[in-house]
């Protein structure tokens, strides 16, 4: 739904990869049309309430790809894939993207951004479908051996348009290419963070030698901590945390989950200047001591690297130590408050002053 | 953060909610829509304990964004009548206004006192009354010493005698004289701690909420409609 009182309002400042959000047929929206968004969105709303298909959301418009909704499924919890050779199986596999389980609607999702700047994005069966002739015994429609092949099209950043058709051929799965992405990271809030790809990012930073703004505000909110560094075990780069009173370097992890995921939510913010980082439960692991801290450096490191963020939180301990920062900031914020309704799930914008008012006078916002 | 603040946030049933400028007129309006059994406001603020007074009314108007959907009859807001309403009525206009501004809202402007403004496309409807309303003088305090004096004559003479003694009873301002008069009246009440506030003598029952000095407030709470959509009330109270 698009937010009229949001018209004109507190303005967003500085440039911002999404500003807008169309989305149609996804998950749980039917339709929605949110902005403008800002710098950081702090996303809220009861369970099941379209909070982390809002996030996915933004992922699909700016980064979508037959590839990127396969890593959704598992981050969804779905088991390891068992792919056959059969229309059900192929089938199933893209049928929960689709607004109420539905294939024959049409997914759409576009972000526009604040330089103008889009993406856009269909997922559809298209009518006269390329077919793909199996071999095997037909056991009913459902299996029939002509797999109707999923369409992903749209228009990347650079205004090419782009259509690809994953099929499963005698060589696997070939998914295919969805055109020019928008940069960005997404951290689920059940699946913990690839330390190779985070060791390969902060290694990015480093080299630039870059590193010393994050590792100063890691320090300071985690002060056994002296040093991070990539290091190679088992062939494999990792990062690990130099701590105080210990002389051997020991994996991040083992120091400290919550800091190894603040660790790889700061250099994905480092690492991907004019793109997005998505982040389900921001707080998940942090101590509540640190929750100030947290989102002091989130928006700093926001506006030094020119990266928006989308991150989801239940938690009122979390928004409420916001409020230093909003306070500062208010332009820089907006609340998505997420609702689900009979047509689907509603995403409503709240301005950044409202959204620091209602803090200040503990009035629930989640 | 300065004061003290709830640790759980408040949440919003509606179809109203109560702004009003301090804790002992938060206090006063839960215990009088209890006592009068009246349902459907809710009272959350003000949150922090030391600050209150008409200073707040934006910030608590933009808090509640979140819940307009809930807020299906609207906001009234409530305060102290002072020497004049009409300028406290002008006052609070402004704060309405300066919400709009700084929260990028549209809530309504009232045209008159004690009149409910229909809600507009993006926010709820607005009402403003001021205590004690309805072309009287002071504050809060007035009210609740007229129901506690007719309780008890005697000591409302005592009070009297101690504000023409201390001089009090010329400072000039109303609002600040009753709440001098009452303060001194409750506090011959609280053996244990004359420095109680108004707010605990509400509580605790020595204001007489069924006195008919509070009928006209009760009044007009009752004839609020549930829905205000497209719809305002004249003078309800009056």
């Amino acid at each position: 739904m698009m937010d009229r009182s949001l018209e004109g309002r507190g303005t967003p400042v500085g440039y911002r990869m999404i500003d807008r959000l169309k989305v149609q047929n996804f998950r749980c929206f039917e339709k929605i049309d949110v902005h403008p968004l800002s710098r950081v969105n702090v996303v809220v709303g009861d369970n099941a309430s379209g909070k982390t298909a809002f996030l996915e959301s933004i992922f699909l418009a700016a980064a979508g790809s037959p590839e990127l909704t396969i890593r959704l499924r598992v981050w969804r919890g779905a088991e390891a894939l068992q792919l056959t050779r059969e229309r059900s199986s192929y089938e199933e596999l893209w049928r929960e993207l689709f607004y109420k389980l539905d294939d024959k609607r049409t997914i759409s999702a576009e972000s526009i951004g604040s330089m103008g700047n889009s993406r856009f994005i269909e997922v559809l069966y298209e009518n006269g479908q390329v077919t793909l002739p199996l071999n095997g015994e037909q056991r009913s429609a459902a299996d029939s051996p002509a797999i109707r092949l999923i369409t992903f099209r749209g228009k990347d950043i650079a205004g090419h348009e782009f259509k690809t058709q994953p099929e499963i051929t005698d060589k696997g799965f070939v998914l295919g290419m969805a055109g020019e992405n928008v940069p960005g990271s997404f951290f689920p809030s059940t699946v913990r963070a690839s330390g190779t790809e985070t060791a390969r990012r902060f290694s990015d930073v480093s080299k630039l030698n870059e590193q010393g703004p994050l590792i100063g505000a890691l320090k300071k909110q985690f002060l056994f901590l002296e040093n991070i560094s990539v290091e190679v075990e088992g062939g494999q780069g990792l990062l690990f945390a130099t701590v105080k009173g210990t002389v051997r370097k020991m994996r991040l992890g083992l120091a400290s989950a919550g800091l190894e995921r603040l660790v790889a939510i700061l250099v994905a913010i480092q690492t991907n200047t004019k793109g997005f980082v998505l982040v389900d439960e921001v707080d998940s692991g942090i101590h509540y001591t640190k929750l100030e801290s947290l989102w002091s450096v989130l928006r700093a490191f926001s506006e030094l690297h020119q990266t928006q963020l989308f991150v989801s939180t239940h938690s009122w301990e979390c928004l409420k130590a916001l409020l230093p920062t909003i306070k500062k900031h208010e332009s820089d914020f907006r609340l998505v408050h997420c609702t689900r309704t009979d047509k689907g799930c509603v995403p409503r914008l709240i301005a950044g002053p409202n959204m620091r008012a209602a803090i200040e006078e503990g009035i629930e916002l989640r | 953060m300065t004061g003290k603040t709830f640790t759980v946030p408040t949440g919003i049933v509606g179809p109203w909610v109560i702004v009003c400028e301090g804790d002992a007129d938060r206090y006063f309006f839960q215990t009088l829509l209890k006592e009068r059994a009246i349902k459907g406001f809710d009272t959350p603020f003000p949150a922090k304990t030391d600050q209150g007074g008409t200073g707040r009314f934006p910030d608590m108007l933009q808090s509640l964004e979140r819940h307009f959907d809930k807020l299906t009859g609207g906001v009234l807001i409530v305060a102290d009548s002072k020497n004049n309403e009409d300028n406290i009525f002008r006052l609070v206009r402004k704060k309405i206004k300066t919400a709009n501004k700084k929260g990028g809202l549209h809530y309504p402007i009232p045209t008159a006192l004690n009149r409910v403004e229909p809600a507009t496309a993006d926010a709820p409807a607005i009402a403003i009354i001021t205590v004690p309303g309805w072309g009287g003088v002071g504050g809060l305090e007035t009210l609740c010493l007229k129901a506690l004096a007719s309780k008890s004559p005697k000591i409302r003479k005592c009070v009297e005698g101690y504000m023409r003694c201390s001089g009090a009873d010329q400072w000039g301002d109303h609002e600040t004289m009753d709440k001098a008069r009452l303060q001194t009246f409750i506090a011959g009440f609280h053996k244990n701690d004359p420095n109680n506030a108004l707010k605990h003598a509400v509580r605790n029952g020595l204001i007489p909420l069924r006195h008919r000095y509070f009928n006209q407030i009760v009044r007009f709470l009752k004839s609020l409609p549930r829905t205000t959509q497209a719809a305002s009330i004249e003078k309800a109270g009056a």
